[in-house]
């Protein structure tokens, strides 16, 4: 109980630093310091991967999973990707409050930093091509994890296959 | 001599062994020493599985300088230097040696007296004694004192300082025992041989690119604490932070300037691209060094803070650029087809070390702006974030070993290498510390 109680919290702190501090205005650049903020031993959102949540997501839009693979060193979309945003793209107009985040991923070789590079290109060509499909943009967030979630442990090509991907989760299904 | 350089790997094997109880990272030497300068250090309470001067012998020999005998090759074991028989250490080619003494006090303190005596220059029967110390200490400041003592030596018999006394910051990761898809990312910070590991913040989601301030007050890193990467810089002591920078899309790579006033970062400002900015940290003021469609990301402030490297993939894979503070852009690296994560060599405005890729893997190396040379240092294959030492001799990375990431630590000359495993879960992203204040 009191662990959870703690997460609220923290989440309740998370959400609130976010809304006052992040707001993306790619024209101001007044706002970039914070003031000092308290100690804090233990932040972040409620864990990701709530399995259960996706799952059902999938389930609804008719797909298995709601993820997108690419290859090696490439941001292209690959023709049997394309249904996934597909169903994606017709939920989201059918339902205008409903918001996703597409995070993109890199496989763990090489610098972290580039590849958060890489990861990002991979979020923003989905995006570009569910704004294709009709989505409006206000319903999609990008992020990029570079390769500091990967999708399955180990160094060998079928992992770095999974890790080189984009989640889309549903913040909200509106 | 030669015979110093197996029992060097020996020793390692048992220390490591000795450690593994109570070291928050312990250590494998994974590559022995060829040329570097022989030393004994005496035990000082032999009794004491702590003992002040086994945390002596693991840095000394971790520095990849000096060839440390192991215990139980020492011919006698004298607290005095009238005690010392020269002839007896001189045969096993031995130059320098530490003795001294370590007895509890009152008030849970410790008195430790150390002398760093010279084999080869006294005469037959005297040796020469290069320093001696006298010092009272809280015993939960024993292994503080033990890297004082190392720096010390260090100085004595290399002519240059130390890193003993530095620290390390990294990102811990560990699965969440209920699922193993749950993390926990922790920054650390620990002493350089990996103990007293304290975190100074934790996080279920990424934390990334730690990066320490030049007075060593404070560390700039990236958190995805809201899912989106953000730019905070943390006070070591109090653990205080400060949001810096949080614009759409990418906020990463921070860098402070050697003067301290600005941050460099990577910030792609809601395009795809990355780019090269710097933050006035008293104003917020941003300022933008590069401005093209490619990946600009880990900027790195020369010493005299009037340029910075970064990597690049503008000529289609990633390489090693500098741009000066107005802007123009020079390429640096050629050879092979990847480089990224450059640092200016302290101590040396004329070699870079970054993570280098050839057929073998990612590797750490040394690029010779003059001679246009690289050096590789490593052997591995999923090496990342090298970070050299304040004095330019060593360079922590990270790298898998065994299914998991860890530490590492390579001499600048190649001739030493060693690993820090974590007791639990994965470490990643080390930087190496400034000296301190």
């Amino acid at each position: 109980m009191r662990t959870s109680l703690k997460w609220v919290v923290l989440a309740t702190i998370a959400l609130a630093l976010a809304a006052c501090s992040s707001k993306p205005d790619t024209n101001d650049t007044s706002r970039v310091i914070g003031g000092d903020q308290p100690v804090a031993d233990g932040v972040g959102t409620n864990p990701d991967f709530d399995d259960s949540q996706d799952a059902r997501m999938a389930k609804l839009l008719g797909i298995e999973k709601n993820s997108v693979y690419f290859d090696f060193d490439s941001d292209a979309i690959k023709a049997e990707y394309v249904s996934i945003l597909q169903a994606n793209a017709n939920y989201l107009k059918k339902h205008p409050n409903a918001r996703i985040l597409i995070a993109g991923n890199a496989d763990p070789r090489g610098s972290r930093e580039y590849n958060i590079g890489l990861g990002q290109r991979r979020a923003v060509v989905v995006r570009q091509r569910l704004v294709m499909m009709g989505v409006n943009a206000n319903q999609m967030r990008t992020v990029s994890y570079g390769s500091e979630k990967p999708a399955v442990s180990g160094n060998d090509d079928y992992a770095y296959s999974q890790d080189r991907r984009d989640d889309i989760t549903y913040d909200a299904i509106g | 001599m030669k015979k110093y350089s197996l029992w060097i790997l020996i020793a390692g094997f048992i220390l490591s062994f000795a450690n593994r109880a109570v070291a928050a990272l312990d250590i494998d030497i994974t590559r022995g020493v060829v040329r570097s300068i022989p030393i004994a250090i005496v035990p000082f309470d032999e009794n004491n599985p702590n003992d002040i001067a086994r945390i002596i012998g693991n840095d000394l020999s971790h520095s990849g300088q000096f060839q440390v005998m192991p215990p139980n090759h020492l011919p006698q074991k004298p607290h005095a230097a009238d005690a010392v028989s020269s002839e007896l250490w001189k045969t096993l080619g031995l130059d320098n040696l530490v003795i001294g003494n370590a007895t509890s006090v009152a008030n849970g303190q410790t008195k430790v007296d150390m002398t760093l005596l010279d084999l080869f220059h006294g005469t037959e029967s005297t040796p020469t004694i290069l320093t001696q110390q006298s010092y009272t200490v809280a015993n939960t400041e024993m292994r503080a004192l033990a890297h004082h003592i190392s720096d010390v030596i260090y100085q004595k018999l290399t002519g240059e300082k130390g890193v003993f006394s530095t620290r390390l910051a990294y990102v811990k990761v560990e699965s969440m025992p209920n699922n193993s898809r749950h993390k926990r990312y922790s920054l650390m910070v620990s002493d350089v041989d990996g103990h007293n590991a304290k975190p100074l913040l934790s996080s279920t989601q990424p934390i990334m690119s730690p990066d320490w301030s030049a007075d060593g007050r404070f560390i700039a890193y990236v958190s995805f604490e809201t899912k989106l990467p953000q730019i905070f810089t943390s006070n070591v002591a109090t653990g205080k932070r400060r949001l810096i920078s949080s614009f759409s899309g990418i906020n990463g790579a921070p860098s402070f300037s050697p003067d301290g006033r600005f941050l460099a970062a990577a910030l792609s400002m809601g395009n795809v691209n990355p780019n090269i900015y710097t933050i006035d940290l008293a104003n917020g003021q941003l300022k933008r060094l590069t401005n093209d469609a490619a990946i600009n990301t880990e900027p790195s402030w020369a010493p005299d803070g009037q340029s910075i490297l970064f990597t690049s993939d503008r000529g289609g894979a990633p390489q090693i650029y500098s741009v000066d503070l107005s802007g123009q852009i020079q390429r640096i690296t050629y050879l092979g087809s990847y480089n990224a994560s450059a640092n200016y060599l302290p101590g040396n405005a004329s070699k870079i070390s970054l993570l280098h890729r050839d057929n073998k893997g990612f590797n750490v190396a040394i690029y010779d702006l003059q001679s246009g040379t690289m050096q590789i240092l490593t052997q591995g294959s999923f090496i990342e974030s090298p970070s050299p030492a304040p004095n330019g001799r060593i360079i922590v990375y990270s790298t898998t070993f065994g299914g998991r990431r860890m530490l590492g630590m390579v001499s600048s000359n190649g001739q030493m290498n060693i690993r820090l495993p974590e007791v639990s879960g994965d470490a990643q992203a080390p930087a190496w510390s400034p000296y301190k204040g």
